[in-house]
């Protein structure tokens, strides 16, 4: 008993000592300036750093830092980036990032409940801006040369309800694209092997693309020792996009999410109840009973969809680019190039696919950055981003230093030098030895300049087919093309109301609930029509059907339909 | 010749009332002493919140605070109620929750009384600490184990049912409804045996070992000191956490339903809380979410109160 | 005694049937209770590319620390670790104290407030406000960025309550009774009697408060994540797998957009996870054989001699 008593004392000293030690004031290791390297305050004559060519900000020597909130989970860098301490040498400002972990709801719930606001909040934007927690920006804006002229071809857009400017946006600012070298958004994937050992030919139609699967599995109902999968059909939560969105595809139509949206009279309508989608689930449910699909596919995980793919047994699938990245990796890591894939341009017959998204010289005005009233010093930070936005900054975040990280080429592009590329493909090296990080979550500069050369290492097409395999190259060739995205149309410039995903509902309005219901009962209906038996299937289709007509989805499409209205003034 | 021959008159009775109400607590003020500053607490950290129930009766924006928002009566509960949706949930969470709850007891009793049983110390130490790693383990990292072994392409189960001839084609375990509360049972059972089992074994650890002792000499067998003795020795731990477990009913989970649930048995899987969840915290209506809080808090309250009774009753053992 | 030989024969023979089965039962249990953990290591040693393929059970398949390398490199780990230590102990011994105070006093039958007393904490076990009014309250309280918030809120758990008092209950009166007659008071007889007897029953709520404490990360995610050295280790192990989830399933229009450059080396969500599974339970888990002494039968005999 006296032992537990001491015991518990100790504890309770023990303590009360380190919380007193850890509520103390955190060294802040912002103002770590090396005295004496080479920032002196410009004064006529422009004084450039030794290592980066850049130009030092005016207040330097003054130090600040910005906590910014990111609704992306992502680890922050260190303090010990070499890019982001030369940032801060040559401005005085850090910024501190806050990512998000577990749910953004709540969190954002949490913060505007309390107004317990960071410096910056990139996160949904319309819960903030109703609840007045950004400050309106178009009046400061003139004010930065670099911000102004970035934003100004977009002031329409970035307009709220109200008139106001609040949001830095941060993605599609651009005026001059790049051009798209391999389609990392939705398609019809398709292994190169199959398309190789067919000739080469370009599948146009349904029918056609899985002919070509239905050969290959065929001849090869094993690789590598494990068995061959025709196509998948990834049913994960949120990831089931790949059992639900093809039909609008098929229909000539980008990614719009939920709805189609007619070419010429602009109004929405459900895909999911098309002939399109009839005949699409139907030719499937032809396809699972020809062995080409399995059951499998609607239980399995993401997992599980990842390792079957990373082993190069799967032959096609509908995906987007980004979703199965983390499998190609894999692959291209162990050679097997033939296995990646490669999206076709699958339509309904006599349609043109519409499948890349040519930026519409509007953006979505949302998708961005607010500084918030509890900003410490709002005209510091826009001078930071403004500082930023510069082309030379923008090199070297970017592409980082010449001759270290990359090289000019005599046409005026770029190329990576090997060892700058080992650090990008890098998850942990990317984020601590380049300034990638703070390029993303900054307002930044993406495609061409002006004169044509690219932003950033994506952006340049010097850089993409020096970074092809001899296997890409020559199958490339075999197509006569220069990328793959050549495979498909080019890219379509959209109509100023794309895309609807994108549009925002007001919170726990009848148009909400009448999508989810809608959504709920394609996730219900789509796998047991596929797993039907043949000549159950109609009988199934129109009990779907009926299920959709019963949970009235008047109200989304209405509301749709309004949004679309507007956005297109 | 009695002290009440005489009555008393009514204000002397009501301060001899009042005088030995005072005495009694007096007499009581240390156990006072040492339970009132955690009422106080409780008061503060459970009671207090509860004024943000008014956020059920409203349309409730964080924007605009409890004062703000638009008051809207029973229309979140309306809704809820309204949703065949809400009700397929119900019957789900009620029915994954009983069946957890079976299995568990079982299983989780029946292991501690087999563990009791083992006579060294040290392997009957090792398989307990074994017997409850599952439990750190996160839901993610045991159902994508379970989607292994129930895999219908080279899943083990599957493939264990083939050689054993019990089956000649591979089932799609996770794809077909009514298999799936059964999948989720064991699942629990497999990750929450071990952990659930400590406290029976605690309880079993108080047992006078003289009453073993005693049955013994009168000649019982293992299973007679298991029926007679360790059973009714922890019967008052049992009762007790099947009362309190069966409050929390409505719980059934959430983590391994929405982690297995897909489009095939969305019907059987779909439990209140990813109900909520999808139609409620998604789309930025917290007033829902509490709605159906305080429904869960009402049907939890009723089923203790109920259960608490009849245990009373039955087994003359109750709560509260 | 036994009346004939077969008896004998038969009496000794059934223990031992008995208890190779049991035996034998046991180490299936073991195993079927073990695979899952043994296979998480085995994968938090793999390569992260290779677990990808699918297919690891007991080893890893090509060899690898670098999941280990990645959770270690966290700049957070130390203070974090720190804090969730201190939380971890400061909960569990105030935890069960205050338990097994109050279920004492509410196992005292002639406590006048016995009935009330207990509905009232029961009640608070299946009523709960939700998330916003928990944080107003927090807030009002001062505890935002406050390390108190780690312990306060969750300082009385009237299941562990529940729990020490039937535990109690089930005590001889005896015991008591012995303790009252010579004098002693209610919190004397709470320090010297109560305490030492219920070891068992303390002990498992102290295992309960203990893991309850090491694994919580949504506290600090709610209420202090702004503060970096309040972080907790659950918190930063929490954010590490966030962040390797989103360098594959990131819906950001920047994903696409972006999407021509190659996602990299990231160390995938699976091995993460494996990884900061074993580094996060580990600790916790050296914690059960500290508090196993205290399961052993027959702590009672020598308290009274009936």
């Amino acid at each position: 008993m006296k032992q537990f008593r001491r015991i518990s004392a100790f504890i309770l000293i023990s303590c009360l000592i380190l919380m007193v030690a850890a509520c103390m004031k955190p060294k802040n290791t912002v103002g770590e300036k090396t005295p004496g390297t080479a920032t002196p305050k410009p004064q006529g004559n422009v004084v450039r750093d030794e290592e980066t060519g850049l130009v030092p900000m005016a207040d330097a020597g003054d130090p600040i830092t910005f906590k910014v909130f990111i609704r992306d989970p992502s680890t922050a860098p260190s303090k010990s980036n070499p890019v982001l301490k030369k940032i801060t040498e040559l401005t005085g400002v850090t910024i501190d990032f806050e990512f998000l972990v577990g749910d953004l709801a709540q969190k954002q719930g949490v913060m505007i409940a309390s107004e317990d606001y960071p410096d910056a909040i990139f996160a949904e934007a319309s819960p903030f801006i109703d609840a007045g927690a950004f400050i309106p920006l178009e009046d400061k804006l003139p004010q930065y040369p670099n911000l102004y002229a970035h934003y100004a071809p977009f002031a329409d857009d970035m307009t709220a309800k109200d008139g106001h400017q609040y949001i830095l946006e941060l993605y599609s600012v651009t005026t001059k694209t790049a051009p798209i070298f391999t389609d990392s958004g939705p398609g019809f994937f398709i292994q190169k092997a199959v398309l190789e050992e067919a000739g080469y030919p370009i599948p146009r139609t349904l029918d056609e693309y899985f002919k070509l699967i239905e050969a290959y599995k065929a001849k090869y109902p094993l690789i590598d020792g494990m068995k061959t999968v025709g196509f998948e059909i990834l049913c994960d939560g949120w990831r089931d996009f790949c059992l639900m969105n093809p039909p609008q595809h098929l229909m000539g139509a980008g990614n719009d999410g939920n709805v189609y949206v007619d070419p010429v009279t602009l109004k929405a309508s459900l895909y999911q109840t098309s002939d399109t989608a009839r005949n699409y689930y139907r030719k499937l449910n032809e396809e699972y009973h020809k062995g080409i699909i399995e059951a499998e596919t609607f239980t399995q995980n993401y997992d599980q969809y990842i390792n079957k793919m990373s082993n190069g047994v799967v032959l096609g699938f509908f995906d987007q680019g980004w979703d199965f990245m983390a499998a190609e990796n894999v692959l291209r890591a162990e050679g097997k190039f033939n296995r990646t894939y490669v999206a076709v341009p699958i339509t309904n017959p006599g349609v043109t696919d519409s499948y890349l998204d040519s930026p519409n010289g509007n953006i979505p005005g949302f998708n961005g950055i607010g500084i918030t009233k509890k900003c410490k010093n709002v005209d510091r930070l826009l001078a930071f981003y403004d500082w930023l936005l510069q082309e030379d900054v923008q090199n070297y975040l970017q592409w980082g230093i010449e001759g270290k990280d990359y090289i000019d080429l005599e046409n005026g592009g770029k190329v990576l030098t090997p060892e700058r590329r080992d650090i990008i493909n890098d998850e942990a090296k990317k984020r601590e030895l380049t300034g990638h990080v703070l390029w993303n979550y900054s307002p930044k500069r993406q495609g061409l300049y002006e004169n044509g050369e690219p932003c950033s290492p994506s952006d340049s097409e010097d850089e993409y087919l020096a970074s092809l395999s001899e296997y890409d190259q020559n199958f490339l060739k075999s197509y006569n093309i220069k990328y793959p995205a050549q495979l498909l149309s080019p890219p379509v410039v959209r109509p100023a109301y794309y895309p609807v995903w994108s549009m925002i509902f007001e919170e726990g309005s009848s148009a909400r609930v009448a999508v989810n219901k809608m959504v709920e009962t394609c996730r219900k209906y789509y796998p047991r029509l596929i797993l039907s038996n043949l000549d159950e299937f109609d009988g199934l289709w129109q009990e779907f059907v009926a299920e959709i007509e019963h949970n009235d989805v008047k109200p989304y499409l209405e509301e749709v339909n309004r949004q679309i209205k507007q956005r297109m003034n | 010749m009695t002290e009440n021959s005489v009555a008393l008159p009514k204000a002397v009775v009501r301060r001899k009332k009042w005088e030995r109400k005072i005495k009694l607590y007096k007499s009581q003020k240390s156990l006072f002493a040492m339970i009132l500053p955690w009422m106080i607490m409780t008061f503060i950290f459970s009671y207090l919140p509860l004024t943000g129930w008014i956020m059920a009766f409203q349309n409730f924006k964080p924007a605009k605070g409890y004062w703000g928002s638009k008051f809207v009566g029973f229309d979140q509960f309306a809704f809820l109620f309204r949703e065949a949706g809400f009700w397929r949930a119900f019957r789900n969470t009620l029915a994954m929750s009983t069946l957890n709850l079976i299995f568990g007891f079982v299983f989780a009793i029946g292991f501690a009384l087999l563990l009791n049983e083992i006579r060294n110390r040290f392997f009957k130490r090792v398989v307990q600490t074994v017997s409850y790693l599952p439990h750190f383990l996160s839901w993610i990292i045991v159902c994508g184990l379970i989607s292994n072994i129930l895999s219908s392409s080279d899943g083990t189960l599957n493939n264990l049912l083939m050689w054993l001839g019990v089956i000649d084609k591979p089932i799609l375990w996770l794809g077909i409804p009514k298999y799936f509360w059964w999948i989720v049972a064991f699942s629990n059972v497999w990750k929450e045996m071990g952990w659930n089992s400590i406290i029976y074994l605690a309880a079993m650890s108080a047992i006078d070992t003289s009453l073993y002792e005693a049955c013994e000499i009168d000649g019982g067998s293992r299973y007679r000191k298991m029926w007679h003795i360790t059973l009714p020795g922890i019967r008052p731990t049992i009762i007790v956490l099947l009362i309190m477990n069966l409050g929390f009913i409505l719980n059934a989970g959430f983590e391994v339903q929405y982690l297995f649930g897909r489009g095939l048995i969305m019907d059987v899987s779909e439990t209140i809380d990813i109900f909520v969840l999808k139609y409620g915290i998604t789309l930025g209506n917290y007033s829902l979410a509490t709605a159906a809080g305080i429904f869960k808090s009402v049907i939890s309250i009723f089923m203790i109160v109920t259960t608490n009774y009849l245990s009373g009753k039955i087994e003359d053992e109750k709560l509260f | 005694m036994a009346a004939y030989r077969g008896e004998i024969r038969r009496r000794s023979l059934e223990p031992i049937i008995f208890r190779t089965v049991n035996t034998l039962l046991m180490v299936l249990i073991m195993i079927v209770m073990l695979y899952p953990f043994w296979n998480t290591i085995a994968v938090s040693l793999n390569h992260s590319q290779d677990t990808l393929k699918g297919g690891i059970t007991l080893f890893p398949r090509v060899f690898s620390t670098y999941n280990y390398e990645t959770v270690f490199s966290n700049r957070l780990l130390v203070i974090a670790t720190i804090n969730s230590v201190l939380r971890t102990l400061l909960s569990t011994v105030l935890g069960v104290f205050v338990a097994a105070m109050i279920a004492y006093v509410l196992s005292r039958r002639e406590f006048v407030w016995r009935k009330f007393a207990t509905r009232y904490f029961l009640v608070t076990m299946y009523v709960s406000a939700g998330l916003i009014p928990n944080y107003f309250l927090i807030r009002d309280l001062g505890l935002i960025n406050n390390f108190w918030v780690y312990i306060l809120p969750s300082l009385v758990s009237v299941f562990n309550v529940i729990v020490v008092r039937s535990y109690i209950s089930s005590l001889p009166q005896s015991l008591f009774e012995a303790a009252f007659i010579d004098g002693v008071g209610h919190f004397r007889c709470f320090i010297s009697i109560v305490l030492p007897c219920c070891k068992p029953v303390l002990a498992t709520v102290a295992l309960w408060c203990a893991v309850g404490a090491w694994n919580s990360w949504f506290d600090t995610f709610i209420y202090a994540s702004s503060k970096e050295n309040l972080t907790t280790l659950q918190y930063e192990m929490m954010k590490m797998l966030a962040a390797s989830m989103s360098a594959s399933a990131s819906r950001s229009p920047d994903a696409i957009y972006n999407a021509g450059q190659m996602a990299g080396n990231s160390v995938t969500p699976v091995s993460i996870r494996a990884a900061i599974t074993v580094v996060a339970s580990v600790p916790i888990l050296l914690v059960y054989p500290f508090l196993q002494k205290y399961f052993v039968k027959g702590v009672m005999i020598g308290s009274v001699k009936e």
